[in-house]
Formats: structure tokens, C-alpha cells, sequence
């Protein structure tokens, strides 16, 4: 899939939760404090390595509100990932995401730092680790529900720590806060 | 996928000014008292010694290299004791949030930790997981380093609550011993050599990288270390180690 393929995927959930938020009116939300638990599908793909890998992503978050605008949420996140090739990709991240609240809405940029295990005929033939930068863009409900899109491009994009990794991936997530 | 990364930045730069500044002291800000009292329960934890201890599960990984010659011996995990000590802390920068405070802040931090890595990494099989064939290096070292942080918290007002992420730069004492197996390139394949290795208690450098969530008294981190910037016998010295840990913290 092409860089933008991704987006073209994700336009279509894009849509509905913007739909979703005008069903339910504009709340005015603000950003409290709490953790929160998100899962949802994952695509991520690395030309050097395996091609494309689809699978599961695991977050969990806590966010702290700066001010009625501005959040705060550090991040833990797993993923685990089957690809067109007999790999198998297990991917763990840590990240500090800051949110920049509109409404219900929120755009995110995110600095984490990952390790991708490629696990293959029963052990794990490669591991490649560095840091990231990325992007996100979701939507809360007042019954603390959320949606959020999420990209992300690792250390091979111009932050190379490790060499040979060209990993990007994009994800839909679907979560609760506790507030 | 560059391009969307990009864009997405651009346009969260674009709002950045628009709220921090005008919304400091807006009517939306929590009672002062209330407030107060929240920062006081975070600050006051971490404003005396402590010492933390637990349990996590690490894995670390021993290399020596000199030119294309290399040894690597790793525990492919184990669970391993934690042992800290904390200074009080010295808050360098603050930027108070709605609720608490965003600190940078600096400590010292001295660690124990212990090396116990017998599974050696062939050329040509996992990059991760060892092989027990025989080789096997063993050791402990006494780490301490200046430890500067960003901490986030409380993250439910009233309590003892923090995130934190923070980088130590300092020295470490290590001592270790033990027969590796050296692999050097020999056309299409490697000839291996077993040979015993040595070092008496000696400095290097160290650096720690932590990744935290703090509760009350308990910790869930996860933490980097690194030695190394050393020669043992002519070979550049390594020893890296990663986990996840469970601690509690006791202040005194």
C-alpha cells in the first residue's frame, strides 16, 4: 500500500466520526485528567524487512490537561502483526503525544521511542529500535468514548539510530478515558 | 506517509500560540486551593531520599569487539531485583497545568545491578535470543548519575500521581569475568575462540533512560542502561540492558 493509500483507508472511519460527533452536538468538552485504554487495527509497512504487516494495537494513555486546549498524554502502546512474508512483527512503543483540543476534537503530535522484534520459524531473527515522530487526530464523547487516527514515521525516515528500518505505520484506535 | 507526518506537524504549529499564552489564568483554572493541595502531595514525595525496590523483567546483553572480531552473550531475559537510590529533588524549570505541574527537574540517582549472560549470540541465528553452548560472563556494577527528567502530574488531582521521563549520565563501577566465544569473518564463514576475560572494578560510563508512572508509593517503569566507553584487553566493552519493573518507593 502507498503512502497515502493508508489515509485513503482511514478516510472513510475519518467520515463517520465526524458524523458521529454532529449526531451527538457539539459538546464543549474539556481535556480532564485520567488513563485511558484504546484498541483498535494497525498497518504498518517496511520495504526493507517484510513488506506490510496488519494487526492489533494495545495503548494506554494518561492525560493531563495544560489548560482548557492543551493536553498532555504520555503512552505506552503494543502491536503484533502478521505480513505477506512468514514473519510475524511484534512492536512496543513509548511516546509523549500532545493534544491540541477543538471542541470534541483534537490534532496530536506525538515523540516516542519503539522496538520492532521480527519473529520468524520460532525466534526472533531481528530487532530494530530508535525513535519517531507522528501524528494524530481524534475525537472524544462526553461519555468519555473516543476515536483517534494515528500515524507514525520511525527512525529509517531521517531519524536513524538503527539502520535498515523504514517502518511507517497508521492506526485506528477506539477508547475510553477515566476521568 | 513523510508528507502526512509533516503536514500533521505544520498545522499543530500553526494552533500552538494560540492557547497557552492567553488561557494562563483564565476562570477555567481550578480553585488555588485545591490546586495547591495537589502539588504539595507530588512535591512533597519527592522532596526527601528514598529508596526504591522491586522486581523487573530485564535482558541484557554483553558485547566485546575490536576490529571484525566480536563477542555477544545475552540472559534472553530474566527477572532481575531493583535497587535505587533517589536524592531529594531540585526542580529546575515548573509550568504549572490545570491541574499540578509539568517540573523538569534533576536528581541523583544510584543504581546496583547485576550481569548474568550465558547464551551466546552466533553469527548467522537470532539477533535477540542466545544459544547456551557453553560461554558465559558474569558480573555486578554500582551506577550513579545526575538524572534530569520532565514529570507530569499529578494525573488525579489529590494524589500522589506522576509521569515521568528522564536521562542519567554519570559512571558506573563494573566488575565482571568470564569465557566468551570471539567470532571473527573468515571468507564465508567464522572461526570461533573461546577466551577467558577479566576485569577487575573498574569506571565506565553509564547512562540510564526511564520511562515511569508513579502511584502513590508504586512504580510501573520501564528503563534503559547502558555501559560502556571502556577497553578490557584491547576490546570495546559493552553491556546494555532493558526492562519492564514493578517498585516501591520508600522515603525517609
Amino acid at each position: 500500500m502507498g503512502k497515502f493509500g493508508l489515509a485513503l483507508r482511514a478516510a472513510p472511519l475519518v467520515f463517520i466520526a465526524v458524523a458521529l460527533s454532529g449526531w451527538t452536538g457539539l459538546v464543549q468538552a474539556e481535556p480532564g485528567n485520567g488513563l485511558g485504554l484504546y484498541l483498535g487495527p494497525v498497518h504498518s509497512s517496511d520495504s526493507s524487512r517484510y513488506g506490510t504487516g496488519r494487526g492489533l494495537s494495545l495503548t494506554a494513555d494518561a492525560q493531563m490537561a495544560i489548560n482548557p486546549d492543551w493536553s498532555l498524554n504520555p503512552y505506552i502502546e503494543i502491536s503484533y502483526e502478521h505480513t505477506d512474508n512468514p514473519y510475524a512483527i511484534m512492536n512496543g512503543a513509548a511516546g509523549l503525544q500532545a493534544r491540541r483540543w477543538i471542541g470534541d476534537w483534537f490534532l496530536g503530535a506525538q515523540f516516542l521511542f519503539h522496538d520492532e522484534l521480527v519473529r520468524s520459524n520460532g525466534t526472533i531473527s531481528a530487532s530494530t529500535y530508535g525513535p519517531g515522530l507522528g501524528f494524530a487526530m481524534g475525537w472524544e464523547s462526553r461519555s468519555r468514548w473516543s476515536i483517534v487516527f494515528e500515524v507514525n514515521g520511525f527512525e529509517g525516515q531521517g531519524l536513524s539510530l538503527s539502520t535498515g528500518n523504514s517502518r511507517s505505520d497508521a492506526r485506528i484506535l477506539f477508547g475510553y478515558h477515566w476521568y | 506517509m513523510k508528507l502526512a507526518v509533516s503536514t500533521g506537524f505544520l498545522l499543530l504549529l500553526y494552533l500552538l500560540p494560540l492557547s497557552a499564552l492567553a488561557d494562563s489564568g483564565s476562570s477555567d483554572s481550578p480553585p488555588s486551593g485545591q490546586d495547591q493541595n495537589v502539588i504539595d502531595e507530588v512535591a512533597k514525595a519527592l522532596s526527601v531520599q528514598s529508596i526504591v525496590l522491586g522486581g523487573s523483567y530485564d535482558q541484557g546483553t554483553f558485547k566485546m569487539f575490536n576490529g571484525n572480531t566480536k563477542a555477544q552473550l545475552t540472559d534472553n531475559g530474566r527477572t532481575v531485583p531493583i535497587l535505587d537510590y533517589v536524592s531529594p529533588e531540585h526542580i529546575v524549570a515548573d509550568m504549572p497545568m490545570k491541574y499540578g505541574d509539568a517540573v523538569l527537574g534533576l536528581n541523583f540517582t544510584g543504581s546496583f545491578g547485576q550481569q548474568n549472560t550465558s547464551f551466546q549470540n552466533v553469527p548467522g541465528s537470532s539477533a535477540i535470543i542466545g544459544q547456551n553452548i557453553g560461554s558465559r560472563v558474569s558480573g555486578d556494577y554500582l551506577a550513579g548519575a545526575p538524572f534530569i527528567y520532565l514529570r507530569l502530574g499529578p494525573i488525579y488531582p489529590g494524589t500522589d500521581s506522576y509521569w515521568l521521563f528522564g536521562y542519567g549520565l554519570g559512571v558506573a563501577l563494573w566488575h565482571f569475568s568470564g569465557n566468551p566465544i570471539f567470532y571473527t569473518p573468515n571468507g564465508n564463514n567464522y572461526i570461533a575462540t573461546s577466551m577467558p576475560v577479566s576485569s577487575t572494578a573498574q569506571l565506565f560510563l553509564y547512562q540510564t533512560w526511564r520511562w515511569q508512572f508513579h502511584f502513590g508509593h508504586w512504580d510501573v517503569r520501564f528503563e534503559g542502561r547502558m555501559l560502556n566507553n571502556r577497553k578490557i584487553d584491547g576490546f570495546n566493552t559493552s553491556f546494555e540492558n532493558y526492562g519492564i519493573g514493578i517498585a516501591y518507593t520508600i522515603h525517609f
